[in-house]
């Protein structure tokens, strides 16, 4: 027993040998972008140069591949620089506007056999070519961690929808839902993360804007905080959401499904144009002014919804499935058709807890 | 390794150096607990965690079955020869005694391509397969009982990981992603994903039961403890195969090879504490080491091997290279395996049903 000993504990520090590699023989990728070509895919990596910048700053490089599949433009990049790209820091991948409307399968499929790919990846849509977000923020050093930063805050604000690989992926396959992802945006001052892209399947069928994305993650239930903002210019009033609950009854028959939804919104008031102090008379307007305005929202987006794109992006079919399996099995099956002539109401109770550390 | 040398002295366990209830109730909660990386992967359905509850619940009375033959002779592998006859009872026990070494294969393999695909691609298998053949063959050169020794706290660091993992996973949980409950009524949970998913687990701690329960102290029975690992088994395998459909979603559960890693890998509490695949990995490979440990200590007595020191690396040798047979999957390589979930049914439930019947009718007849 005793001579075997060291051959266990060489067979224990051996065991991870074959994988060693040095941290200089990989390129770590922090951010991915994705377009497909005739040919294939060209991708753009933005590389965080460990050598570059200092210890809590790193660089950045970048690092134009091409392939005839994702893992071939990849592996083409080890041929170039002699250092295999390594997943396992993604942050962000943003896939191009023509890319996402062929469809992205062979993304996620992709990205869910590679071991090294976290699935907690944060996935976005370009409002052109994906490559072009990064070549705008060249001078960035952190580009992709900045991105995916902002892709979260954006989803905790409601202001894009925070949908990890994982998360997506799950909405892709279950009946009744169509998935989300956030969209980078390429404006004057920097790349944006703002908007939802709506998918049908995997193939993007269209886009919408902050408002009506933050009121599709409230009728998803996703929406943490946020700020709602009535009107513009002076006479603007802004509320911080404090707190969003969602509750959808659904029913009917499979000729005319109805879907019900009760919004329940905390609120604080943030901005307002009107002076003086917080009266009862004044906050019950608020509420209705903000309960107002989210209902004028959702029945806005349920016609986008609807009649534009005809995306079951509210997850109402999900639902069904789930709390009526009877009904699902008559409508599911047709359930885009079904979903577009679905009565869908909301009924949106706001509570305005007053105006911060102000009285007024 | 027959009863006579497992029984040691100063062995840290409660009654004249035999096993403890909490003792057998913590080792064979970690055996059935090495199945949970697998049950719950290949289309296995959205009721799997249903499923697995009643094999709890079903898993009793064939736990029943099985302490009823380990107490039918001298040595749990002597009810077959009292049943059958000395030649077709001593070719049932080599049966099993294979069966063991199967299970065990199996499980080594599992390890390996656990590892090969969460973290080691290209390692070569058979230093991962040396390893954990090197561990079992300790296991099996001590003894059950040097096993028993580290079951509590072996039992309550995995409970402690998995409560963990799942407490961190709350806020992340899609509580309705198990619904709806049987979708299409009950019988086609109840048919041959039943069987292959959810009660296989339970059928090989037979492998267990036969090595422990003679080692069980005279107090009381090994009865409680093994009905209550049973069904706190089945609890807590119901409770992670449901976690991981609410975190993963399905049908997107199904498509991952161990789902618990991959759900233990997206839970996030905050920016520091991230990346919790330890904690869904640790568990499993600690249950799987137990469960290969068990199955090849079940096989080297029922091919009454008196020296464990000649056994252990014999056994170990014949599950490591099994493991290593083929290049795909084991169910590519070796044809039977395709069908396990089926054919295991007559070693380790038809068989010990019969034995029972012959024996109570031999009794009867006296």
């Amino acid at each position: 027993m005793k001579k075997l000993l060291p051959l266990l504990a060489w067979c224990l520090m051996l065991c991870g040998c074959g994988d060693y590699r040095e941290l200089d023989s990989r390129d770590i990728v922090a951010g991915m972008a994705v377009d497909r070509t005739d040919d294939g895919y060209s991708l753009l990596l933005e590389i965080a140069d460990v050598t570059a910048g200092s210890d809590d700053n790193p660089g950045a490089r970048w690092l134009g591949l091409q392939g005839t599949s994702l893992a071939a433009a990849i592996e083409n990049g080890a041929g170039g620089t002699g250092r295999q790209a390594y997943l396992g820091h993604t942050q962000m991948v943003i896939v191009g506007d023509e890319t996402a409307r062929s469809g992205i399968d062979d993304l996620l499929g992709y990205f869910q056999r590679t071991a090294d790919v976290h699935m907690t990846l944060a996935m976005a849509v370009a409002d052109g070519e994906a490559a072009e977000v990064y070549r705008q923020n060249e001078d960035e050093t952190h580009a992709a961690f900045d991105l995916a930063r902002a892709a979260v805050q954006a989803g905790k604000t409601g202001l894009a929808p925070a949908m990890p690989l994982y998360r997506f992926v799950a909405d892709r396959l279950d009946e009744g839902v169509e998935g989300i992802l956030p969209c980078v945006t390429q404006t004057d001052a920097g790349a944006h993360v703002t908007g939802a892209a709506l998918f049908r399947g995997d193939v993007l069928a269209g886009r919408l804007d902050g408002e009506l994305t933050q009121t599709l993650l409230m009728a998803r239930g996703l929406l943490d905080r946020g700020v709602l903002t009535v009107g513009g210019g002076e006479d603007a009033v802004s509320f911080d959401i404090r707190s969003c609950s969602v509750d959808l009854k659904t029913g009917g028959q499979p000729d005319q499904i109805e879907a019900q939804y009760t919004i329940s919104l905390t609120l604080e008031l943030s901005q307002s144009g009107q002076d003086g102090e917080l009266s009862a008379e004044r906050r019950r307007e608020y509420e209705q002014l903000a309960a107002r305005t989210v209902e004028e929202r959702f029945q806005t987006l349920c016609m986008e919804l609807q009649n534009n794109y005809r995306v079951d992006s509210l997850g109402i079919g999900r639902q069904i499935h789930r709390r009526d399996p009877v009904l699902w099995a008559q409508v599911g099956p047709d359930w885009g058709s079904a979903f577009s002539d679905c009565r869908i109401t909301a009924q949106v109770d706001a509570a305005l807890l007053g105006g911060g550390r102000s009285l007024e | 390794m027959n009863q006579a040398e497992t029984g040691r002295s100063g062995t840290g366990c409660d009654d004249n150096g035999r096993l403890s209830g909490r003792q057998i109730f913590c080792l064979l909660v970690l055996f059935l607990s090495g199945s949970v990386g697998t049950v719950g992967g290949g289309g296995s359905g959205r009721d799997i965690w249903l499923l697995m509850l009643l094999s709890g619940v079903a898993a009793v009375p064939i736990y029943w079955l099985y302490l009823w033959l380990a107490r039918a002779g001298e040595l749990p592998q002597d009810c077959f020869q009292a049943a059958f006859g000395r030649w077709l009872g001593g070719a049932v026990r080599l049966l099993l005694g294979l069966a063991a070494i199967l299970t065990a294969a199996i499980d080594i393999r599992i390890f390996v391509s656990f590892t090969t695909a969460t973290a080691l691609p290209h390692t070569p298998r058979i230093l991962m397969a040396a390893f954990i053949g090197g561990a079992v063959y300790m296991l099996l050169r001590s003894g059950a009982e040097v096993l028993a020794r580290v079951a509590v706290p072996a039992f309550v660091l995995v409970i402690g990981m998995l409560t963990l993992s799942f407490l961190a996973s709350i806020p992340q949980l899609d509580w309705g992603a198990v619904l709806p409950i049987a979708e299409k009524g009950v019988q086609p949970p109840l048919g041959t994903s039943f069987v292959r998913s959810s009660l296989v687990p339970f059928l090989e701690s037979f492998f267990a039961l036969m090595v422990l329960a003679p080692l069980h102290n005279k107090k009381s029975g090994p009865a409680r403890p093994a009905f209550g690992a049973a069904l706190f088994a089945g609890a807590l395998l119901a409770l992670t195969l449901m976690k991981n459909t609410m975190l993963l979603g399905y049908p997107a559960v199904s498509q991952y090879f161990f789902p618990s890693y991959t759900a233990a890998s997206v839970v996030t509490v905050s920016d520091f504490f991230q990346r919790q695949e330890l904690l869904a990995a640790a568990p499993f490979l600690l249950c799987e080491l137990v469960k290969a440990g068990l199955c090849l200590t079940y096989a080297g007595q029922a091919f009454h091997v008196r020296e464990r020191r000649w056994a252990a690396p014999v056994l170990c040798a014949a599950a490591v290279g099994l493991t290593l047979l083929g290049r795909g999957g084991m169910a590519e390589s070796i044809e039977p395996l395709r069908f396990y979930g089926q054919w295991i049914f007559v070693p380790l439930l038809a068989v010990p049903a019969l034995t029972l019947l012959v024996l109570r009718l031999r009794r009867r007849a006296k």
